[in-house]
């Protein structure tokens, strides 16, 4: 992704992590050009908490290659970024401006220019009227969007944000997707974990998806979505009906739970050419009963959950004799 | 003023002096100061008294204490009448002298533990509230996990001077107002450079139990487990308090040992003044121990040290639970 000149705001290369009680990441690459937003999409566990921490310097990898701006990531490095922790935490007691100004400070920026860059984002996400209120005084909303400011303040090039979306409601939402494009806009860089694929779609240039520890995709949004197959979920009590009419059409057929009644619950995989009326038409050309059919398009939650269910684990799960 | 250190420690100091209860807890404590220096400071009236003793079934003797209310000629005429009667008379002892530092000493080894107690409390929770709820994250993707540290036992330190200052101030100023008996109990504070000395006490035992405390702090995972944690040095400081208040009272040659121990050596120090070469041993040997702790404070701060887990070992058949699933 390295373009020109400028160097690329974030290259992860091989980075391992492993924890004395299991977990943690075996082999996560990554990079990020000036400019861009890049999804980091992962189930529970999968670590990405972890590979942004090591970023960070919070945790010291195993093994790997953190690079900044394209020199090893050090201090000064570390200094224009910008930071969103999963758990929120500020001092209840602090006022909203303060605790912005004080991170924008902890920096680098002096203290005029510091409390300068917190009227200014407060004005601009529309808390302004707020600004002398304390934390503990805002609404979990509220105090997310001044946690947000305060990885924001001293004017970072790149955003590192661990769930920035959780919590907030949708009005709130909408104004953060429109200080990551106007981040992106200035020359910024943001990776932001997430599981709101939604949000990941709509905001991303790029997506890294983990699993197992592991970087299973790096792309285009675009890609990873052309990447899965389109199909369908259908719920039948006439197995063999089913199967001979996907077989018709060339598809694929995998159990998606166990037997409920008579019927059961099946995710049907199409090739890109057979569209789902195909599908409904080859059903019933079989007279195969529907129950329900549920289309699923070729997206990127498509595109994780087949990602991610391939992945192998990252460590060997306890088996229960 | 820009340095992480000083915006870490000028947080934590606004934390705790912009409550209410902050300054409510900073004005009773000259109340206590005051009331013990005007206590301990105050002159007995010399009391009027004519002593008569009988030794072992031989002679009488009678003493007038200085205070006795005869003049010199009704003295010597009373005197004249006991002789007459066959006791041994002789003038009361003078008066043993005071060690006019002693309290001065005591107000400082007490002031010590107090704000110890009070301020690593503080410092405790200050870590603990950051650590739980991951705010120490933010922090350092900041600033060095040294930066972090200096800064919090800066700000709750300064919180700590704060106390103390306003709790010497007072008592400071009434000596001042009224001469006399209290300025005689602050005798110990006069010299500049008994104050210095116990001012570089203060400092290292400060900063020796508070990055102790930070470390507790680093390694538990909510109040529970910092109290848990931080209860066996609290435990220290008790015993350190009262072994230094036996050796106030006379044990001292017996104990002197014990300033060479870190958690002790403020206490015992400035309890009792020893040889030079001693106090700059102990205290290099205390300087040592406090770099040593803050080193370890934010070494478990950088790797984020977990406290140790304990086991009940299992008997008999091993039992599965939900966890094992």
């Amino acid at each position: 992704m390295q373009t020109g000149a400028a160097p690329d705001a974030l290259r992860v290369d091989a980075l391992a992590k492993r924890f004395a009680g299991g977990g943690g990441v075996v082999d996560v690459s990554m990079r990020l050009a000036a400019g861009s937003i890049t999804g980091f999409i992962g189930v529970n566990g999968a670590g990405k908490s972890t590979t942004l921490r090591c970023i960070l310097g919070l945790l010291t990898p195993d093994a790997g290659k953190v690079e900044m701006f394209g020199a090893a990531a050090d201090r000064d490095a570390r200094r224009r970024v910008g930071f969103l922790p999963e758990e929120r935490g500020l001092f209840p007691r602090e006022r909203a401006r303060d605790v912005i100004a004080f991170h924008a400070r902890l920096k680098g920026l002096e203290k005029a220019a510091a409390f300068h860059a917190a009227d200014r984002l407060l004005e601009r996400i529309g808390l302004a009227e707020r600004r002398r209120a304390r934390v503990g005084e805002l609404s979990k909303g509220n105090a997310q969007r001044v946690q947000l400011l305060c990885a924001l303040a001293h004017g970072p090039d790149l955003l590192l944000l661990d769930e920035p979306f959780s919590g907030l409601d949708p009005i709130a939402q909408g104004e953060v997707h429109s200080l990551f494009s106007e981040f992106r806009a200035g020359g910024g860089a943001i990776l932001f974990s997430t599981h709101a694929m939604s949000a990941a779609e709509s905001l991303c240039d790029r997506v890294v998806i983990l699993a197992g520890g592991r970087t299973v995709f790096e792309g285009a949004v675009a890609e990873a979505a052309a990447a899965s197959p389109h199909g369908a979920v259908v719920v039948t009590p006439d197995d063999g009906g089913l199967a001979r009419a996907v077989a018709a059409v060339g598809g694929s057929l995998v159990p998606m739970a166990t037997r409920i009644g008579e019927a059961a619950r099946w995710r049907v995989t199409l090739p890109a050419e057979v569209t789902h009326p195909a599908l409904m038409r080859a059903l019933a050309d079989q007279s195969v009963p529907i129950f329900a059919f549920e289309p699923i398009k070729s997206d990127l939650e498509g595109a994780f959950w087949r990602l991610a269910s391939d992945a192998p684990p990252a460590r060997a799960e306890r088996k229960v004799a | 003023m820009n340095h992480p250190i000083w915006l870490i420690a000028g947080r934590e100091f606004r934390a705790y002096v912009t409550t209410a209860s902050f300054w409510v807890a900073l004005a009773i404590g000259p109340l206590f100061t005051v009331g013990g220096m005007l206590a301990a400071g105050a002159q007995r009236p010399a009391q009027e008294q004519l002593v008569i003793t009988a030794e072992a079934g031989a002679a009488w003797e009678a003493r007038f204490s200085e205070a006795f209310p005869l003049s010199p000629a009704g003295r010597a005429r009373m005197l004249e009448v006991l002789r007459g009667e066959g006791l041994a008379v002789q003038a009361a002892p003078p008066p043993q002298p005071r060690d006019p530092e002693s309290f001065s000493r005591f107000l400082l080894v007490t002031l010590l533990w107090v704000t110890l107690v009070g301020s690593l409390g503080m410092l405790l929770q200050a870590v603990v509230r950051e650590r739980a709820n991951r705010a120490l994250e933010t922090l350092l993707s900041a600033a060095r996990p040294l930066d972090v540290v200096l800064g919090k036992v800066l700000g709750v330190g300064s919180v700590s001077v704060l106390v103390v200052g306003t709790w010497l101030a007072a008592p400071a100023s009434a000596a001042l107002l009224a001469p006399g008996p209290a300025l005689g109990a602050l005798a110990g504070f006069a010299d500049p450079l008994a104050l210095a000395r116990a001012a570089v006490i203060y400092l290292l035992a400060f900063g020796f139990y508070g990055f102790l405390t930070v470390a507790a702090g680093v390694m538990a995972r909510d109040s529970a487990d910092a109290q848990n944690l931080a209860r066996p040095m609290f435990a220290v400081l008790l015993v350190a308090f009262f072994t230094t208040m036996a050796a106030a009272t006379g044990a001292a040659d017996k104990m002197s040992w014990l300033t060479f121990l870190p958690p002790f050596t403020p206490f015992m120090l400035l309890v009792r003044p020893a040889p030079l070469a001693v106090e700059v041993v102990a205290i290099a040997e205390l300087a040592v121990a406090t770099v040593l702790a803050g080193w370890c404070a934010s070494e478990m701060l950088r790797r984020g040290v977990s406290p140790p887990r304990f086991r009940w070992p299992r008997l008999g058949r091993p039992k599965t639970s939900v966890r094992d699933y």
